[in-house]
C-alpha cells in the first residue's frame, strides 16, 4: 500500500469505492450511467456521498449508450458503471458501439472478488478477455495503491489521439477494502509516449496537390467533430471554394445550409455527394477512415482523384485506400495550417458544375403515399431548429434522418454508424439530454430498433428527461426488408411483423403522452404541443411498409451508379 | 531471406494481457503470423515479440501501425535485412543405437548439431542457427528415426544500435 508523500496532501483512511469515486470526481465527472449489482455494492455506497449525478438506466447497454450519447455532446468522456458477469456482458454492445465511433468513454466494470477470480464464481465472467476488441485500454484495478493512477489513466487514454472506449475492472473486495489514501497531484498517466511517426507527414505534398486541383472535394468524417474542427473546416472550405460531403459520422462538421456542402456521402449519400467524389480531380479526405459504407466500391472510389488523407490516427492511412499524400494530425490544427498555406481559389467551372450538382432532386417517395419519410424528418427538424441535437437509430430511419437532417452544428447529429447498433437511440438520447443540462434532444428510431431498448422509457419518466421520440413506424424491419426486395427476389424472411404494438399505449403504461400520427398535418398537430412539453413525449409516425431509402448504391458497386428509385419502378 | 515474408519486432510490457492484446489484434485484423518469439531484454519488465508476418513490406507497416496503438507497446519496427541477424533453434529427440554412426558424426563434425542428452533408447539433439541451417539439421536427422521435434524462433538483433534496442 503506497501512502505516498503528498506534498501539504494529508492521508485519510478510504475504501477503495471512496478512493475511486474521488478519483472520478478529480476528473470533473459531472454524471454517470448505470445499474448497480452484487459485485458493486461497496461503490455504489460510496455513490451515495459523491459529489456528482448517478443517473439509474434499465439495462446496462443503455448505460453504455447514455454515457456514449453524453461524450458525442458535451466532448468529454462519457462515464457508466456496471457490475460484474451479466452486468459486463451487456454493456459490451455499448462498448462496442463506441469504439467503432471513436467515443472517448470510461466503464468501470464490478468482478468478484480476487480470490474467486477463475473460479467461475457467481456473476464472474472474463471481462478482461471479453472486452478485449471493443476496448482502446482495459485496467484490473489490484491493489488500492494502484486506483488513483488507474482512474487518471483511463481518463487520459480515452480522449487522446483517436478517443475510445476504456474499460476499468474493480474486484469487489478492494472496493471494500480500506487504507491510507493521499490524492497528490500525481501527474501519472500511465502511458508510453508514442514515437513521431516517420511516414504520413507530407504537408507540402498535400498543399501542392491542393493547389493544383481543379475539382476538389472536401470529405469530412467523424474526427472533424470530434477534434472541434467545423470552424476550422469551414474556412478551409471556403478558402479553397471546395464544396463538402461528409461522412455519416461527420454530419454536423459543416453546416448543411451553406452552398458548398453536398450532404452525407456514401451507400445512401445525396446524388451530389456522390457524383462530385466521383468527378473530383483531388479529394481531401479528413478524419474520415474510408468506410465500405462510404466508398462504395473501394477499386472504383476517386479513380478520377489524387487523394489526400489526414487524420490523427497513423493506422488508417493506407488501411483502404492508398493516398497520394498523407498527413497523420489533428483534424482542426491540419486543417488550420492548410487554410493558412493555400491561396485563394478561383474555379468558376467547377463552382458551377458544384451548383448544378447541389440541384440535383432525390427523394424517397412512394407514390400515392402522402407522409412520406422526407416530409416527416424535415418537419420534425424545423420545429426543433438547428441547435436541438438528434439522435437517429439504425436502419432505414437513420439514412432518412442522415439525408434529410439539415444538421448546421457540430454534435447535433448523433448515430451508430459504424457498428450499426439497433437501439442505440433511446439511451443515448437520454445521455445527450443530460450533456445539455436536460435540454430536449429529438429522438428517431423505427419500431424495430426502438423495441431493442424500449425499457428506457421508465428512465426518461423517473428523470423527467426531455426526450422527443419519433417512431417511424412501417411495421417491418425496414432496411433489411429492402434488401430482401431489392436484392432477394423479394422473399421478405422474418422482417414483415405488422405494427407490433400501440406505441401510444406502451407509452402511456410508462406514464409518457403518446401521439400517432398518419398525415402530415397531424404530425404538425403533434409537433407544435410536442415542442412545449418539460418531460419525454413519444409520437407514432405511421409510414408506408413499402417506403424504401434511395438515393442507394447497391453493395459492390461505384458511388457514381447509385438508384435513384426501385427498378421498374 | 524469403521476400515473402517479413520480421517485426515489438517491444511490449512483459504481461500476459499485453500477449493476449497484441496477438488478439494481430488475428483480429487478419495479420496471421507464421512464427513468434517471445524474449527477455536487459529492461526488466519488458518482453521483445518477434514475429514472422507473411506478406510484403506494405502488409507488415499496416501490421505495424496497428501494433503501435497498443497501450502496453513501446515500439515497433520490421527487422527484415542485412542489418540484422536472426537465430532459431531446433530440439530433435531420435531412436538410440543410431544405425549409421559414421553419417552421425559426420553431421556433429560439420553442422550446429549436437548431443544434448539420452534417455532410455533415444537421445536428444540441438541445432540452432539460420532458419535454413536449422531447416536442414531436421532434414539431416530424418535418416535416424526422429521420436519428436520442436523448433522455435526467430530471436533477431540488429549489427548496430537502434531505436527499438532494450535500453
Amino acid at each position: 500500500m503506497r501512502t505516498g508523500c503528498g506534498r501539504g496532501a494529508e492521508a485519510v483512511n478510504m475504501t477503495g469505492a471512496e478512493i475511486l469515486v474521488r478519483m472520478l470526481a478529480e476528473q470533473n465527472v459531472t454524471h454517470v450511467f448505470g445499474i448497480p449489482g452484487g459485485a458493486v455494492i461497496p461503490l455504489y455506497d460510496a455513490l451515495y456521498d459523491a459529489p456528482f449525478v448517478h443517473l439509474l438506466m434499465r439495462h446496462e447497454q443503455a448505460a453504455v449508450h447514455a454515457a456514449d450519447g453524453y461524450a458525442r455532446v458535451s466532448g468529454r468522456p462519457g462515464v457508466c458503471i456496471c457490475t460484474s458477469g451479466p452486468g459486463f456482458t451487456n454493456s459490451v454492445t455499448g462498448l462496442a458501439t463506441a469504439f467503432a465511433d471513436s467515443v472517448p468513454l470510461v466503464l468501470v466494470c464490478g468482478q468478484v472478488a480476487t480470490s474467486l477470480i477463475g473460479a467461475d464464481a457467481f456473476q464472474e465472467a472474463d471481462v478482461f478477455g471479453g472486452s478485449l476488441a471493443v476496448v482502446k485500454h482495459s485496467f484490473m484495478i489490484r491493489d488500492l495503491s494502484e486506483i488513483a493512477e488507474t482512474v487518471r489513466s483511463a481518463f487520459g487514454i480515452a480522449v487522446a489521439g483517436r478517443p475510445g472506449p476504456v474499460l476499468v475492472e474493480f474486484p469487489v473486495n478492494l472496493q471494500r477494502e480500506s487504507g491510507s489514501f493521499v490524492q497528490d497531484a500525481g501527474p501519472s498517466v500511465g502511458l508510453h509516449e508514442p514515437a513521431a511517426p516517420r511516414y504520413g507527414q507530407d504537408f507540402a505534398g498535400c498543399l501542392r496537390l491542393l493547389e493544383a486541383a481543379e475539382r476538389p472535394v472536401i470529405l469530412a468524417g467523424g474526427g472533424v467533430v470530434l477534434s472541434n474542427a467545423a470552424d476550422a473546416l469551414l474556412s478551409c472550405a471556403e478558402k479553397l471554394q471546395a464544396p463538402v460531403a461528409t461522412t455519416l459520422m461527420g454530419k454536423g462538421s459543416f453546416p448543411e445550409s451553406c452552398a458548398l456542402a453536398l450532404g452525407m456521402a456514401g451507400m445512401h449519400g445525396t446524388p451530389q455527394a456522390n457524383l462530385a467524389l466521383s468527378e473530383a480531380d483531388v479529394i481531401l479526405a479528413i478524419g474520415a477512415r474510408f468506410s465500405d459504407r462510404t466508398t462504395g466500391a473501394v477499386a472504383a472510389f476517386g479513380r478520377r482523384a489524387k487523394i489526400i488523407h489526414i487524420d490523427i490516427d497513423a493506422a488508417e492511412m493506407g488501411k483502404v485506400v492508398a493516398p497520394h499524400a498523407a498527413l497523420v494530425a489533428d483534424a482542426g490544427r491540419a486543417l488550420r495550417e492548410l487554410t493558412d498555406g493555400l491561396g485563394k481559389a478561383n474555379r468558376p467551372s467547377w463552382e458551377a458544375r458544384v451548383r448544378e450538382l447541389r440541384e440535383h432532386p432525390f427523394n424517397s417517395r412512394c407514390e400515392g403515399e402522402s407522409f412520406r419519410p422526407r416530409e416527416i424528418i424535415e418537419r420534425i427538424r424545423n420545429a426543433f431548429g438547428d441547435a436541438v441535437p438528434v439522435v437517429a437509430d439504425v436502419g432505414q430511419n437513420q439514412m432518412w434522418t442522415a439525408l434529410h437532417w439539415k444538421a448546421e452544428r457540430p454534435r447535433t447529429f448523433l448515430t451508430s454508424g459504424g457498428l450499426g447498433t439497433m437501439g442505440y437511440a433511446l439511451p443515448a438520447a437520454i445521455g445527450a439530454s443530460f450533456a445539455n443540462a436536460l435540454s430536449p434532444v429529438a429522438c428517431i428510431a423505427g419500431d424495430g430498433g426502438f423495441l431493442m431498448n424500449a425499457q428506457e422509457l421508465e428512465t426518461c419518466v423517473r428523470y423527467a428527461v426531455p426526450v422527443r421520440i419519433f417512431v417511424l413506424n412501417n411495421g417491418c424491419l425496414g432496411m433489411v426488408r429492402q434488401w430482401q426486395e431489392l436484392f432477394w427476389n423479394g422473399r421478405c424472411s422474418q422482417t414483415v411483423t405488422g405494427t407490433p404494438c400501440d406505441f401510444v399505449r406502451l407509452a402511456e403504461a410508462f406514464g409518457i403522452p403518446g401521439f400517432s400520427c398518419s398525415s402530415l398535418r397531424a404530425l404538425d398537430a403533434a409537433l407544435s404541443d410536442v415542442v412545449f412539453r418539460h418531460g419525454p413525449v413519444l409520437v407514432e409516425c405511421r409510414i408506408a411498409q413499402k417506403e424504401n431509402v434511395f438515393p442507394m448504391v447497391p453493395a459492390g458497386r461505384a458511388l457514381e451508379d447509385f438508384l435513384s428509385g426501385a427498378p421498374g419502378a | 531471406m524469403s521476400g515473402s515474408e517479413r520480421r517485426i519486432s515489438v517491444v511490449a510490457e512483459d504481461t500476459p494481457e499485453a500477449f493476449l492484446r497484441l496477438t488478439g489484434l494481430l488475428a483480429r485484423r487478419g495479420f496471421r503470423f507464421r512464427e513468434m518469439s517471445l524474449g527477455r531484454t536487459m529492461r526488466p519488465g519488458l518482453a521483445r515479440y518477434t514475429l514472422v508476418l507473411p506478406g510484403d513490406a506494405g502488409t507488415a507497416e499496416q501490421a505495424i501501425r496497428q501494433l503501435r496503438k497498443v497501450v502496453d507497446v513501446l515500439h515497433v519496427e520490421d527487422v527484415t535485412g542485412d542489418a540484422f541477424r536472426e537465430r532459431w533453434v531446433a530440439l530433435i529427440r531420435c531412436d538410440l543405437p543410431v544405425k549409421d554412426t559414421a553419417l552421425l558424426h559426420c553431421l556433429l563434425d560439420r553442422t550446429s548439431l549436437r548431443v544434448i542428452g539420452e534417455g532410455a533408447g533415444t537421445m536428444l539433439l540441438e541445432a540452432s542457427g539460420d532458419r535454413e541451417t536449422v531447416d536442414a539439421c531436421v532434414e539431416a536427422m530424418s535418416a535416424f528415426g526422429v521420436r519428436d521435434v520442436l523448433t522455435g524462433g526467430p530471436f533477431i538483433m540488429g549489427l548496430s544500435s537502434g531505436e527499438g534496442e532494450s535500453n
